[in-house]
C-alpha cells in the first residue's frame, strides 16, 4: 500500500475528498462527486495512492474470507422446514382447496342448502315472527273493534254483548242466531261452534 | 462474486409456492441465497460454526413469515435482513453469556499449512490472514459488519443500510473509518 503523502498545496482539498474516495471505489457516489473525486485523483498523488490501498484492502479481505462449507445445509434446512406445522393461512388454504375439488359440482346446491336453512332460522325466530306479526293486522284490528263492539253493548245481542264483555279478545265473526238471549258464532280455527247462554256468564 | 439476480422471472414464482406452502421451491431459494445469508451472519458474528447456525435459522424464520413478506421488496435484502438481525441477537446475547469455544482453535488448526504443501507462500498466506482476522478483531462489530458486507459479500450501501437498519450515510462514515483503520494496522504487512 502507498504512503499516504499530502502534495503541498492539496491539504484542504485532500481533507475534502478523503471521505468520498471509499464511495468512488464503490461507485457509490453521485454523478457529480464522482466527476469531482476524479478530477482530484488526476493531480494527486496521495489520494490516488489511498484509493490504490481501498483496492488492496478489498482483495485482502475477500481472500481472507472463510469459505463456509455448505455441503447438506440447504437439505439440513429443507428437513427442519418439512418438520415444521405450515402457517395457519396455508393449512386453510389446502382445507378450502381439498373442499372445493370434493363439493367442487355441488357446491351450488349446498350454497342453496345453507342458505335455505338460515332463512328458516330466521323466520322462525322471535323477532322474525315479530316482523311477520305485522301481516295479522287484520285480526288485531278485528279484536280491536270486538272491544268496541263490547263497549257499545246497547248495539249487539244482550248474549253477545255480555260474550264480548267477558272474552273482549274473542273474535266474534258472524253470529248463527237471531235469538238476543243466545249467541251463537263459529270457531273455524279451532272448528268449534260457542254457544253462549247468559246463566254462562261468571 | 456472482450476485444473485433478483429480478429473475421465476424468483417471484419460487416465492408465490413457496407462499403457498411449497417446500421444494423454498427450497430452490435455500439454495440460491445459503452462501450469502452464511456471509451476512458471518460478517455480525463472526464466526463460521455460529454463521453456520445462524443462517439455518434464518431460512427457518424467513419459511414461517414468507406470507409477510411483500413482492415489491427485494427478497435477498429482505432475507439478509433477517439474517442480520438474529445474528446481532445472538451477539447480544452472547456478551451477556460469554462461553469458551474450540471452533476458533479448530480453525486455526485446519488452517496451517500441510505437511504436504509446507511451502514458504502457504506459510505467508496464512499468516496473512491470521493478520486480517486479527485486525479485523480490532474493529468494533458494526464497522466490521459494514466493511465485510461491503468488500466480501458485494452489498450496496442501500442494502447494508437496510440489513443493518442505519441510515446511508452511516454505511458510509462506518466504512470511512473501518478501511483507514484496517489500513494503518496492515500497513506493516503490505510494506514487507
Amino acid at each position: 500500500m502507498a504512503p499516504d503523502i499530502m502534495a503541498p498545496g492539496t491539504m484542504a482539498q485532500c481533507s475534502e475528498i478523503a471521505p468520498l474516495l471509499g464511495g468512488f471505489e464503490d461507485s457509490e457516489l453521485e454523478p457529480h462527486e464522482m466527476q469531482e473525486v476524479a478530477r482530484h485523483l488526476a493531480s494527486c498523488k496521495a489520494c490516488e495512492g489511498t484509493l490504490a490501498g481501498y483496492s488492496t484492502l478489498g482483495r485482502l479481505l475477500r481472500d481472507a474470507a472463510p469459505v463456509p462449507a455448505l455441503d447438506g445445509f440447504a437439505m439440513a434446512v429443507q428437513a427442519r422446514i418439512e418438520q415444521l406445522r405450515p402457517p395457519l393461512r396455508v393449512r386453510l388454504g389446502c382445507w378450502f382447496e381439498t373442499e372445493r375439488e370434493r363439493f367442487g359440482t355441488t357446491a351450488a346446491m349446498a350454497f342453496a342448502m345453507a342458505a335455505a336453512a338460515i332463512l328458516t332460522v330466521v323466520i322462525t325466530s322471535p323477532f322474525a315472527r315479530n316482523l311477520i306479526g305485522a301481516g295479522s293486522h287484520d285480526i288485531r284490528v278485528a279484536e280491536r273493534d270486538t272491544r268496541t263492539l263490547a263497549r257499545d253493548g246497547d248495539k249487539l245481542p244482550a248474549a253477545l254483548a255480555a260474550a264480548a264483555s267477558a272474552e273482549p279478545s274473542t273474535i266474534i265473526s258472524k253470529l248463527e242466531t237471531s235469538n238476543p238471549d243466545v249467541a251463537v258464532w263459529s270457531e273455524p280455527s279451532q272448528d268449534t261452534t260457542v254457544i253462549w247462554l247468559p246463566d254462562q256468564q261468571p | 462474486m456472482n450476485k444473485p439476480n433478483r429480478h429473475d422471472g421465476d424468483e417471484a414464482e419460487l416465492i408465490e409456492r413457496a407462499k403457498t406452502g411449497d417446500t421444494k421451491a423454498f427450497g430452490i431459494l435455500v439454495e440460491r441465497y445459503q452462501r450469502r445469508v452464511v456471509g451476512v451472519a458471518m460478517a455480525v458474528v463472526h464466526n463460521q460454526e455460529d454463521a453456520l447456525e445462524l443462517a439455518q435459522e434464518t431460512f427457518i424464520r424467513a419459511y414461517a413469515n414468507i406470507g409477510k413478506f411483500e413482492s415489491r421488496s427485494s427478497f435477498s435484502t429482505w432475507l439478509y435482513r433477517i439474517a442480520a438481525n438474529i445474528a446481532i441477537d445472538f451477539r447480544r446475547s452472547e456478551r451477556r453469556h460469554p462461553t469458551m469455544r474450540g471452533e476458533e482453535a479448530e480453525t486455526e488448526i485446519q488452517r496451517l499449512p500441510s505437511k504436504l504443501g509446507d511451502s514458504f507462500k502457504e506459510a505467508q498466506r496464512s499468516e496473512l490472514a491470521q493478520r486480517i482476522r486479527d485486525a479485523l478483531e480490532q474493529l468494533t462489530p458494526e464497522h466490521r459488519a459494514a466493511i465485510l458486507l461491503r468488500e466480501v459479500e458485494g452489498l450496496s450501501y442501500d442494502e447494508i443500510s437496510d440489513v443493518l437498519q442505519c441510515p446511508r450515510g452511516t454505511v458510509m462514515s462506518r466504512l470511512h473509518y473501518a478501511r483507514n483503520h484496517l489500513r494503518e494496522i496492515l500497513k506493516d504487512f503490505a510494506e514487507d
